[in-house]
């Protein structure tokens, strides 16, 4: 046990170090080799998170490390504050949606990172960019491992500002680029704003929460999960509402939902492996594993709060999928579509709106986080091998038919985009279909009934969208005639080994991992079953709900959507050419606001960013004239006083004489008047 | 006298005699000059380092002691050079006498003013702070000032004795002494090789800090009589004495007595506050700093900023919270916290719309101090705890930026943000380090300022809510942190990313081919680097060092609040036994 | 005969010093105005000599010697300052000296200005001995 409970530090460690070294040693010692410690540290901590695995699966209890004693009497190996009530330590934990999330994260990020060498390959006559890029990687992976490890909230919010560093760091890697530079800074200040909130409801958290009598008051360290899944069933519903709601807040931020989504497209700016291991698999999915972690929280609080979460989950999905229909730019219908898919994550999450579904909830939302990792990292880099090979363009509308001309980035980006659209029998599929079903109980279970019905039409609908949009930009890129741009130059042929084999290996990922760990063998739900939610709700026992019946009808009419959806986008982009133009045409109005993203950002920025910044020069302007005269004002008083008393001094003699007898008499006269008293 | 006493003169008085050394020597021996600076300031540094780690070893008798004393709680500070009376209790601990030493430098009827220095755990890591800053401090000058070299290093070692001599004295007037003795090297340094508007700067910036010290004094003097009245006619100057006689007189449960303390004590924290207020700056007495940091040279400005905003704030800490505690929470609380909130919100907005990057930094110093502040008036452990964090970690970030917008402006003799664009792809390692210093500015975890603002904003909310009042300074505060992120993150992208525009520089004033940052500016950065994050990861021992001596503070408060709900729920005629709780008779 | 009463010494003490007074801060010629000045010093003497006779001691008057001493060695400096000052500017008016007021301060100009004095003839010259004379005729009548 213990030794697997020392692995856990060396996970989050390992990618650590490599940053360092390749930030350090990486320009002048590495060089061209510069990804080698990225790509080793990686691949060993996805070596070790099977250890971690195993260790989980043979232990009934999660695995801590930096304990000296565990709760609920804390004592910490390292402690990192301690101050008054202020107790935070260096801990980690390991159980079943961990192991998970430490499988998914490393085995994508690996191949990704291998991926790199190819994409960037062209940054490596800078020898500093290319060391930068690997080493910020490497610091991303390590924030990330981090995120998912840590045993108290604290620690989870400085790896969750960890992991936003990192993507403003890569998002703004070719900080020449003005547009790159824009785009990285409103990632951190979106995901910021969010983070405000996530750090209120840690705050609230940490004071609400009452110890049982007969100790009463904060317990100090209720920043600890167990300690705080512990006692959250017996707090007083509203403050578990605020705490959730805040949480919330922050999740909605750094998943890039409604109405925090705005720095995702614009994130695109990125190098294509960035927007592949940031935007699709993991850093996005933060947000998501916080609700899980949290899930107790949610569930010991009112059923609205789960509600709005649906709510936003499946909102946000609609209107992602909504504005990807029209984007020319195959990034940016990615991007969208990975706002919808984290959608149906916090729509599958939201719907544990009973004790006999959160264990299914979970179960489906993390099961379309770990498909939706591997197919939508395959799309992005399949994007970016067809963006390599046409010379950095990725404007759908500037090259096509390139079936033929790329055929291993073609197979696998049609995986990838099979996967999403959800056909059977690829994974991403049952994923889907899961939260569907999850969704659909929930819309008969006992806390808004209504509500949870409407949700699953939207998914549903939205599933519909998927496929079309998806497949619509597959047929817009690799059918029709061979054109190509002239960017390209002589780059137009498929990409090098290095770039195909992680495609390859997503690309059977894409496919057969959805149906091999959940349907077939359940393994999925029962590693999260027995050895998560034991665990996270101690005295409850949660009824062993995961049935492994299957909802054929479901599953039929939301295939039946996706076929429907492909069936349309080929019908409109294969058969017949010209019919968009002429929807578009009928449909102007709806187009352009689709095609304008509904105009949200406009919203924002004449909302917000422009009052803030008109408020902030007058507040300038305010305190150089105003404060500042005040103060000078106050200064000069002296002065004025001396003007008034200026005139005595007129050099006549008589003058003074007279002022000298004047007082003279003023005094005499006091005198006279005192002792005639 | 033992080791670490000795110690603690010579780093006050190195400084001063290096100064005086230096400023004899005449401007024409500029290189012997430097030199002797910097080892001045090296030897200072590494003095204060030894003293460091050897108070770190008392720390935990003090803990358990400190625990012992929640009634009469004062300042005990340790290495006290001069003889102090000491006291030898079980287990070896000895104990120094909060009355002060032998050293007496002027007798005043039955009173002495005493030459009262010492360590505890609130100085220690201000001491260290401002010997740490000195170091930068002497290397960044050292192509940049090139007229009167010899009496600029010498204000520069004069301004370091005085830093120090404020942080380390425990007698009042000795505090008070120093105070106004740092003003005036500043003054010099600003007035002769500062910018365009010097004069103008230095001045309004001396006037303005005088007037409200001279308040200050007006408090001090009005706190050392009303002891003196009250106290059997002893005139004693030593803070932790005034501490324990304040907080004495408190208890007695005489209806006269407290009437006499209310007033006095609403008296002596008004005035203490308008000379510190000033010092902090708390908005709206702010507007000497902008035109202060501009105008001043880059030694002065990290000085300014490192070191003397937090002299303020230390003084809120050393002598209104525990010389005035009624009134400290009763109106200082919402007064101050109001304040700073509001400076918090303010300093961001206007720092967000300067042009300057140096008046920009200044706003954001009064964003940060605001958060500072606020989680002093918290009167908790976590929330002081956090505050004093929040002074060493602003003085190291804000160093940082300072040192590096001071190391631009001798290649390109500007600061304005326009002229400025994607200097990253020009000078590489200026935008890794000011990446990074801003980073550690806007508080992220990891980095050392997140350990400042994280307790601070978790001081004031258990404050709040333990007294079931909505959260409004910790929201505001979290708010906070965002601007600051706004702002820094604006003015990084405007000046280092994004296409390349080098300013142009005016051929009369180019000496060298700009270069990335030299070996001695790398000495000057990468340390303070490293620092960052040794403190961001690794804070706990520095915690626990300032525990005792927070817990003291904190126990001052604590006493007032219960003797705050007892004058709330008394009636004319209750009867208090001496421990302030009260019995209906 | 009773001996006058004090008060009427002291009136005319007073009376001197207020002449003084007047006259002091009132005239513009520098003589005038240290006679006053002395006059003033006078009235004090004189009331100090009738306190004197009233107390029927010397104190007074011992005192009074002082005065009289203070006042003669004033009258020596003071015509030694007048002395300068007309070389000055050829006059003995005090509204001319005014130039130690502040910087921006307008100088007391006279509103009707004095009448100008008539320019004096030449004064009638013999011519020195052993030089033939420029005239032929005698034009004076002396």
């Amino acid at each position: 046990m213990s030794k697997t409970s020392a692995l856990l530090p060396v996970i989050v460690a390992l990618p650590f170090l490599a940053s360092v070294f390749t930030a350090f040693f990486g320009p002048r010692l590495l060089r061209r080799h510069s990804h080698w410690p990225c790509i080793l540290a990686t691949a060993t901590a996805c070596v070790l998170s099977c250890f971690v695995l195993a260790g989980v699966v043979r232990s009934e209890q999660p695995i801590l490390a930096g304990y000296e004693e565990p709760p609920p009497s804390v004592r910490y190996d390292f402690t990192w504050m301690k101050a008054g009530s202020v107790d935070i330590g260096y801990t980690l934990r390991a159980d079943g949606l961990t192991a998970i999330m430490l499988l998914t994260v490393t085995f994508v990020a690996t191949w990704i990172a291998v991926f790199s060498i190819g994409y960037m390959s062209h940054e490596r006559e800078h020898n500093a960019g290319y060391a930068r890029f690997f080493a910020e990687m490497s610091l991303f992976i390590c924030s990330m491992l981090g995120l998912v490890l840590a045993d108290n909230f604290i620690l989870v919010y400085a790896f969750w500002e960890g992991v936003g560093l990192c993507s403003y760091l890569l998002v703004g890697f070719w900080f020449a680029k003005p547009a790159a530079a824009a785009a990285a800074r409103k990632a951190l200040l979106v995901t910021r704003l969010g983070d405000v909130g996530f750090i209120l409801g840690i705050l609230v958290l940490w004071m609400g929460f009452d110890r049982p009598a007969p100790l009463g008051g904060p317990d100090p360290s209720v920043l600890n999960f167990d300690v705080a899944f512990r006692l959250a069933p017996a707090q007083d519903p509203a403050i578990l509402a605020l705490v959730c709601l805040l949480f919330l807040c922050g999740a909605v931020g750094k998943s890039a939902q409604f109405p925090l989504y705005v720095w995702l497209p614009d994130a695109m700016e990125g190098p294509t492996p960035v927007s592949a291991l940031i935007h699709a698999a993991t850093m996005v999915t933060a947000g998501v594993y916080l609700i899980a972690r949290s899930m107790p929280l949610f569930h010991a609080a009112p059923p609205y709060v789960l509600m709005i979460v649906a709510s936003i989950g499946a909102f946000t999905a609609m209107l992602a999928a909504l504005i990807a229909l029209t984007q020319p730019d195959l990034k940016r219908v990615l991007a969208y579509s990975t706002i919808s898919q984290i959608g149906y994550m916090f729509l599958a999450l939201g719907s544990a709106s009973s004790g006999t579904l959160v264990a299914a909830a979970v179960v489906a939302g993390i099961f379309h986080l770990v498909t939706h990792a591997f197919f939508k990292a395959l799309l992005f880099l399949s994007a970016g091998s067809v963006m390599h090979a046409m010379g950095n363009v990725i404007d759908m509308r500037r090259f096509s038919g390139l079936r033929y001309a790329m055929p291993t980035t073609h197979w696998t980006f049609l995986c990838g985009a099979g996967a999403l659209a959800a056909l059977p029998p690829l994974s991403g599929f049952w994923s889907k279909d899961e939260i569907l079903g999850v969704t659909l109980k929930a819309g008969a279970a006992e806390h808004y009934p209504g509500v949870y019905v409407v949700l699953f039409l939207m998914g549903l609908l939205t599933a519909g969208l998927t496929a079309f949009y998806t497949f619509r930009a597959y047929f817009k890129t690799f059918w029709g005639e061979l054109r190509i741009p002239p960017e390209a130059g002589d780059h137009a042929h498929e990409s090098p080994e290095v770039m195909l084999v992680p495609l390859r290996v997503l690309a059977v990922g894409a496919v057969a991992l959805g149906f091999v760990i959940q349907p077939l063998t359940g393994w999925f739900s029962g590693l999260l079953e027995h050895h998560w939610a034991n665990v996270s709700f101690p005295g409850q026992p949660l009824p062993h709900v995961v049935e492994h019946g299957h909802n054929w009808v479901l599953m039929f009419i939301s295939s039946m959507f996706g076929v429907g959806g492909v069936f349309v986008a080929w019908f409109m982009y294969v058969c017949q050419p010209g019919l968009p133009e002429r929807v578009v045409r009928g449909m102007q109005g709806l187009y352009q606001m689709s095609l304008n993203k509904f105009h949200v950002d406009e919203i924002y920025y004449a909302l917000f960013a422009k009052p803030l910044s008109m408020m902030a020069s007058v507040f300038k302007v305010f305190d150089q004239y105003v404060v500042d005269s005040v103060v000078d004002l106050v200064g000069s008083v002296p002065r004025m006083i001396g003007m008034l008393l200026r005139p005595i001094q007129n050099g006549l003699v008589q003058f003074y004489a007279l002022a000298m007898m004047l007082g003279l008499t003023v005094f005499l006269g006091a005198l006279v008047i005192r002792m005639a008293r | 006298m033992d080791l670490p006493r000795l110690e603690l003169l010579i780093i006050l008085a190195l400084p001063l005699v290096a100064g005086i050394v230096v400023g004899l020597m005449g401007p024409q021996r500029g290189r012997a000059i430097r030199w002797i600076a910097a080892a001045t300031t090296a030897a200072t540094l590494l003095l204060t380092l030894h003293v460091a780690a050897q108070f770190m070893r008392f720390n935990t008798p003090r803990a358990a002691q400190a625990e012992k004393r929640v009634d009469t709680p004062t300042f005990r500070p340790l290495f006290v050079p001069g003889a102090p009376g000491v006291t030898l209790h079980e287990g070896n601990i000895r104990e120094e006498n909060p009355h002060g030493t032998s050293w007496n430098l002027l007798p005043l009827g039955p009173g002495n003013i005493q030459f009262f220095i010492g360590i505890d755990g609130i100085n220690l890591w201000l001491v260290v702070l401002t010997a740490v800053l000195g170091v930068p401090v002497v290397l960044v000058s050292w192509n940049h000032i090139s007229v009167r070299v010899n009496e600029f290093y010498a204000w520069l070692l004069i301004l370091q004795t005085a830093m120090l001599g404020i942080f380390l004295s425990f007698d009042i007037i000795l505090f008070y002494v120093f105070f106004e003795l740092s003003l005036v090297p500043l003054f010099f340094l600003i007035g002769i090789w500062g910018g365009p508007e010097r004069r103008y700067a230095a001045g309004k910036f001396f006037i303005y800090t005088l007037t409200g010290s001279l308040i200050t004094l007006l408090g001090v003097l009005g706190v050392v009589f009303a002891c003196y009245t009250k106290n059997n006619n002893e005139l004693t100057f030593s803070i932790p004495r005034l501490v324990e006689i304040v907080h004495a007189r408190l208890r007695i449960p005489n209806e006269e007595e407290r009437q006499f303390w209310a007033n006095v004590q609403l008296w002596v924290f008004l005035a203490l506050t308008a000379g510190f207020a000033v010092k902090v700056p708390l908005v709206p007495f702010h507007t000497w700093l902008p035109l202060a940091h501009v105008e001043a040279p880059t030694a002065g400005s990290i000085d300014l900023a490192g070191v003397l905003l937090k002299v303020g704030a230390y003084g809120f800490l050393r002598l209104c919270v525990p010389l005035a505690p009624d009134v400290s929470l009763n109106l200082g609380l919402p007064l101050v916290s109001t304040l700073a909130v509001v400076g918090i919100i303010y300093g961001a907005l206007c720092a967000y719309a300067q042009d300057d990057i140096k008046r920009l930094v200044a706003y954001s110093s009064v964003s940060h101090l605001g958060l500072c502040m606020l989680g002093m008036f918290a009167l908790n452990s976590a929330g002081i705890s956090g505050s004093i964090m929040q002074m060493i970690n602003h003085g190291l970030s804000t160093s940082g930026l300072f040192l590096i917008v001071g190391m631009l402006y001798e290649r390109y003799h500007t600061r304005k943000i326009s002229d400025y664009g994607g200097m990253a792809a020009r000078l590489p390692l200026f935008g890794v380090f000011m990446t990074f210093i801003c980073m550690s500015s806007i508080g992220l975890p990891g980095l050392n300022g997140f350990i400042g603002e994280l307790l601070s904003l978790m001081g004031v909310f258990e404050q709040q809510w333990q007294r079931d009042q909505f959260p409004i300074y910790a929201v505001i505060g979290a708010f906070g942190m965002f601007l600051g992120a706004w702002y820094l993150m604006t003015m990084l992208r405007r000046v280092f990313f994004g296409p390349l525009k080098e300013p142009p520089v005016p051929e009369h004033e180019q000496h060298d081919p700009i270069t990335d940052l030299t070996g001695r500016e790398l000495t000057a950065l990468v340390p303070l680097a490293i620092l960052c994050v040794v403190v961001g990861l690794y804070p706990q021992p520095m915690l626990d060092t300032m525990r005792p001596d927070v817990k003291v503070i904190e126990d001052i408060a604590g006493n007032a609040r219960k003797r705050v709900v007892l004058a709330a729920q008394r009636g004319p005629a209750v009867v208090e036994n001496d421990r302030g709780e009260g019995a209906a008779p | 005969m009773n001996p006058p009463p004090l008060h009427n010494f002291l009136v005319v003490g007073a009376i001197l010093f207020t002449l003084g007074t007047i006259g002091f801060l009132t005239r513009r010629n520098l003589i005038i105005m240290f006679l006053c000045a002395e006059m003033m010093l006078q009235g004090v003497a004189v009331n100090l000599v009738a306190f004197a006779r009233h107390r029927g001691n010397l104190q007074g008057q011992s005192f009074t010697l002082f005065i009289i001493t203070v006042a003669a060695c004033e009258a020596g400096i003071a015509l030694a300052l007048f002395l300068t000052l007309f070389r000055n500017r050829h006059s003995l008016d005090i509204s001319l000296w005014q130039d130690l007021r502040e910087p921006d301060q307008e100088p007391n100009v006279d509103e009707e200005p004095l009448p100008t004095p008539e320019p004096q003839k030449p004064l009638p010259q013999l011519t020195p001995a052993g030089h033939e004379p420029t005239q032929r005729q005698e034009t004076s009548h002396v």
